[in-house]
């Protein structure tokens, strides 16, 4: 019954030291590791993200097979039939092989496009935040008329104007997530714009130069990191199904997008493609929504546990 | 209180603050908010001028148009022969030198990311006072030693700080830049009375020692009449009362200093409430302001107090009151 | 030997007694420890009487209150100790019962009138509302009755007010509101935690005038929890000191205001500003800060800011005791033989 948090301690605990002991213990217990890995959702959410980015870096060493190799004679073969373990696709090839180069792309593909969205939607987000006026209320209709546009719409005009390809694709999808990016951190730079500190660093003679880069963005940072996290999940999904709609990665390369395309198909003939490439898609995406979840309960000082 | 004697180190002249506020209606025409009417104060070096009021008087859009956080809308603040409601750029930076500001929430005036050594270091870094990093450190210990805190403080956090020592950094960032001035917005309001008399002590101890200039702001009479050599008590924007201290308890003439003192809660149990009550709510600093802004509720009020405002006029030794029942006495 | 506090509150008469706690236990479970928020707390309170609970943060006075109001967070526990309200225990209280008792017999007013209101909703909803939860009766009765309400707490315009949004009020009409919907069904008990602190000065007087008038015409029994020992000679008939979770002192108004007998009540009483000072003196403080509410418990709480401490102060937890008739304190020095008198000995400055 005696644990370290319930052991009566001693008069001494009153003093500086024991008041410091407290700090460490403190400290301790509200790093950002400690608090999310106490959160079950988050772990899994975590676990899941791991094994995939594993799969996508070590793809070459994992993949039994060639996910090129085309193999005619031995199409739509079930999965753990001779050597496949997912089976194999319209073309014979390893299914699995293919899968596991599907999730280079994909997630190359969410992640780049989730980068160039917050580069491009931070940078708009801190000027339209900071500024307030005029320039605050062009760059947010423009980011409001962007989000008005039906994703597919505008990832068709972006690829028609710049030509399919992966580096597209992940423009495509960057330039769609801009005005997401853009409002959330706009909002979050008008909350701490009229933080105290913020006045007190104006009083202390702050330019508005270091008052924006040294106390406004460090502030709205955790807001961006979360929606980053989701932002990666959503990115997956968009490149489905841009692939999925031919728009996307062109085949050979593999991706989930177009494998499931693929799969459409013959869902009849080999229910396992569609229903593969999916569930990992899925997955990928439930893992993501969770770690960013968790990530989010972790950052939001209002939650004390 | 030799404050009178002294020079005249900030003059206030006719300052007006107005903010604009949107019309509820969809094209109406935007509403104006007085928040400071015709004010004029003179403070002293080295002196505690203590300002007291209750909420909208505008006792803190005063301090932070002194600072410069607000833009005064008319009128000038005179401080060594500059009017700093005109200055700009590196000229306003300059004054910021010397006149500094401790807020009230000593929380939110931290900014949660950085350790008290890092908050202390920052106007040195801000004005690029000291290139050398050692000596940096150096100064910010001698100034946290200097506000009552010590060496395991410097890293800590704001919310790792109880709310005194928060206020303690807060002091000793703001000394930093050797200022002349400190402007302080309810500094004590927000922590408990033990913790309060500390921090009290503290700003005496400080004024002491630097020659500092307070500007001390508070809805806390008991508070004001402690670190206080003249209090100026607000009402809706206007200053109705400047006095010295002890003649705030002893001597208030204006209605309204008259009802903040009865309704001030006993210090015995046996104490008889004192009278003097004011009825109704405190009106709306929207809009025309017309008459006296106690007009509506003072208990003394007469036909010419709803239709002219009364000024501050000298009507004893350095007691000044803006109210029609005591202008008669004086030549005008 | 000076007796127990618990003996003597056993002995008491029982009539009109409305609530009764003993040695209430209420702790806090976080990751960094357990945080003994109320750490053995005892007191009584009769209709028609207030018990004014004075304390700075941490002390524990308003977790006491969420306590008999079953209003604690989720790592709040009570652990240990009795809450009977109204013969009711209100530590096993079934959630109905509760339920039923909350807003009816036993009511609530907190210190930020402006977010204790829900802002979307008109006052007069807000009104009809609980009143129709406890009083059966049809929304016209209900109505008619919060304009009554309203009257008692000096609202002018109350049938036009029950259509104002909380934000279109301020903070004193707030305020009363507040205190409007909580005597609505005329509760036996009212928990007033800190209904002033958010106010200004003269607003404040009139809300504390209005509750003291409530509160004879409806025979309510009041638990007012303040920092302000000037709002305490103002309203409460006995005094509560606490100090990190637990009872320092307890005790008639008069004599508390007359006789303080502990330590922490001597500094702070000292250490208030107060208007009859001659100015600009410095101010008697207690050196030091509140102890961190995980490390407190194997001693006199105050021990390490008292300048009367001794060695038995640092290892024993001193009882709350009975030195005078009808006045409590726990201090093993004003416990023993050579009792302290108030400004005796400064060994801190």
């Amino acid at each position: 019954m005696a644990d370290k948090n319930t052991q009566a301690p001693s008069a001494d605990t009153l003093s500086e030291a024991s008041t410091l002991e407290m700090l460490k213990r403190e400290r301790r217990a509200n790093n950002a590791w400690h608090k999310l890995s106490r959160n079950k959702t988050a772990v899994i959410g975590l676990v899941i993200v791991v094994i995939m980015v594993i799969l996508a870096v070590f793809a070459t060493f994992i993949a039994p097979q060639d996910p090129n190799a085309i193999d005619i004679a031995h199409t739509y073969l079930k999965p753990g039939a001779a050597g496949h373990i997912f089976g194999t696709d319209s073309y014979g090839r390893d299914l699995f092989s293919r899968i596991v180069y599907g999730a280079r792309i994909s997630i190359f593909v969410a992640i780049g496009g989730t980068i160039v969205g917050a580069v491009i939607g931070v940078l708009l987000g801190l000027v339209a935040g900071f500024f307030g006026g005029i320039v605050d209320s062009i760059i947010m209709r423009i980011m409001d008329g962007m989000m008005a546009f039906p994703f597919i719409l505008l990832a068709l005009i972006l690829m028609t104007i710049l030509g399919t390809g992966t580096l597209n694709v992940i423009l495509a999808i960057g330039i769609a997530n801009v005005p997401n990016f853009a409002r959330i951190v706009r909002g979050q730079v008008h909350v701490v714009k009229n933080e105290e500190y913020c006045n007190a660093e104006r009083v202390l003679g702050a330019s508005n130069a270091r008052i924006v880069f040294r106390h406004i963005f460090a502030n709205a940072l955790s807001p961006i990191i979360v929606y980053f996290t989701l932002n990666i999940a959503s990115a997956i999904i968009s490149e489905a199904a841009l692939s999925f709609l031919g728009l996307g990665i062109t085949p050979p390369t593999a991706s989930w997008g177009n494998i499931l395309s693929d799969g459409k198909n013959s869902l009849q003939l080999a229910p396992h493609i569609a229903t593969i490439s999916g569930i990992f898609i899925l997955l990928t995406v439930l893992g993501f929504n969770l770690l960013g979840d968790g990530i989010r309960d972790v950052l939001d000082p209002k939650q004390k546990r | 209180m030799n404050s009178t004697e002294g020079s005249v180190i900030l003059s206030i002249q006719h300052l007006n603050k107005e903010f604009s506020l949107r019309s509820s209606k969809l094209f109406g025409k935007p509403e104006i908010l007085h928040a400071l009417s015709d004010v004029s104060l003179d403070v002293y070096e080295g002196e505690t001028l203590g300002v007291i009021g209750e909420s909208g008087c505008g006792k803190s859009t005063l301090g932070r148009c002194i600072v410069q956080l607000h833009r005064a809308t008319s009128g000038k603040i005179i401080y060594g022969d500059k009017d700093i409601t005109k200055l700009d750029g590196t000229e306003l930076k300059g004054i910021h030198k010397d006149i500094q500001m401790i807020f009230q929430d000593s929380y939110s005036s931290l900014d949660p990311r950085f350790t008290a050594a890092a908050a202390i270091e920052e106007p040195m870094l801000i004005y690029g006072m000291e290139a050398n990093k050692a000596k940096r450190e150096e100064v910010v210990l001698t100034l946290m030693k200097e506000v009552g805190l010590d060496v395991q403080h410097l890293q800590r956090y704001p919310h790792e700080f109880s709310g005194g020592q928060r206020q303690r950094i807060n002091v000793a960032r703001a000394l930093v830049l050797d200022p002349k001035i400190i402007v302080c917005d309810e500094p004590v309001s927000a922590l408990d009375v033990s913790i309060q008399a500390q921090v009290l002590n503290l700003f005496r101890k400080l004024q002491r020692e630097r020659g500092l200039t307070y500007l001390f702001i508070s809805h806390d009479l008991s508070v004001i009449k402690h670190v206080s050599d003249r209090v100026a008590i607000m009402y809706l924007g206007h200053i109705v009362e400047l006095c010295p201290s002890e003649t705030i308890y002893a001597n208030p003439l204006h209605p309204y200093t008259q009802a903040l003192l009865s309704a001030i809660p006993p210090e015995t149990p046996f104490e008889k409430t004192r009278e003097h009550r004011l009825k109704g709510e405190i009106p709306s600093p929207i809009g025309k302001q017309v008459g006296c802004p106690l007009a509506n509720r003072c208990p003394k009020a007469m036909e010419r107090c709803h239709n002219e405002r009364p000024v501050l006029v000298e009507v004893e030794s350095h007691h000044q009151v803006a109210c029609f029942l005591y202008h008669d006495e004086t030549a005008e | 030997m000076a007796q127990d506090a618990q003996e003597v509150l056993e002995k008491t008469p029982e009539s009109g007694r409305i609530l009764t706690v003993h040695d209430l236990h209420t702790y806090f479970h976080t990751a960094s420890g357990i945080a003994k928020a109320v750490d053995g707390v005892s007191f009584t309170l009769d209709r028609g009487k207030t018990l004014g609970i004075v304390g700075e943060s941490g002390s524990g006075k308003s977790v006491t209150a969420a306590s008999v109001m079953r209003l604690l967070p989720k790592n709040g526990r009570i652990e240990s100790g009795e809450i009977i309200f109204d013969d009711n225990d209100m530590v096993t209280i079934e959630k109905d019962k509760l339920l039923d008792l909350r807003g009816n017999d036993m009511a609530m007013i907190f210190q930020d009138p402006m977010t204790a209101l829900d802002p979307v909703f008109k006052i007069g909803s807000q009104m009809i509302e609980q009143i129709r939860i406890h009083d059966h009766m049809s929304k016209a009765e209900a109505r008619e009755r919060s304009i009554e309400m309203l009257k008692l707490v000096g609202i002018p315009n109350p049938e036009s007010r029950l259509n104002s949004y909380p934000y279109e009020l301020s903070g004193g009409m707030c305020q009363r509101v507040m205190i409007a919907m909580a005597v609505s069904c005329h509760p036996k008990f009212v928990i007033a935690d800190e209904p002033t602190t958010a106010l200004d000065v003269t607003v404040q007087a009139q809300v504390l005038e209005l509750l003291k008038d409530l509160q004879q015409q409806l025979d309510t029994a009041i638990l007012l929890i303040t920092h302000n020992l000037g709002i305490i000679w103002q309203m409460a008939d006995t005094v509560m000191v606490m100090y990190a979770g637990r009872t320092c002192e307890y005790a008639p108004m008069e004599d508390l205001y007359a006789r303080p007998l502990h330590p922490y009540t001597w500094g702070l009483l000292d250490s208030m500003p107060k208007l009859s000072d001659a100015g600009k003196t410095d101010l008697k403080t207690i050196p030091g800060v509140p102890p961190d509410l995980r490390l407190t418990g194997a001693c006199c709480n105050f021990y390490n800011r008292c300048p009367y401490a001794t060695e038995h102060c640092r290892t024993e937890v001193p009882k709350l005791k009975e030195i005078l008739p009808g006045h409590f304190v726990a201090c093993h020095r004003q416990n023993g033989v050579n009792k302290l008198t108030r400004g005796e000995v400064n060994a801190h400055e």
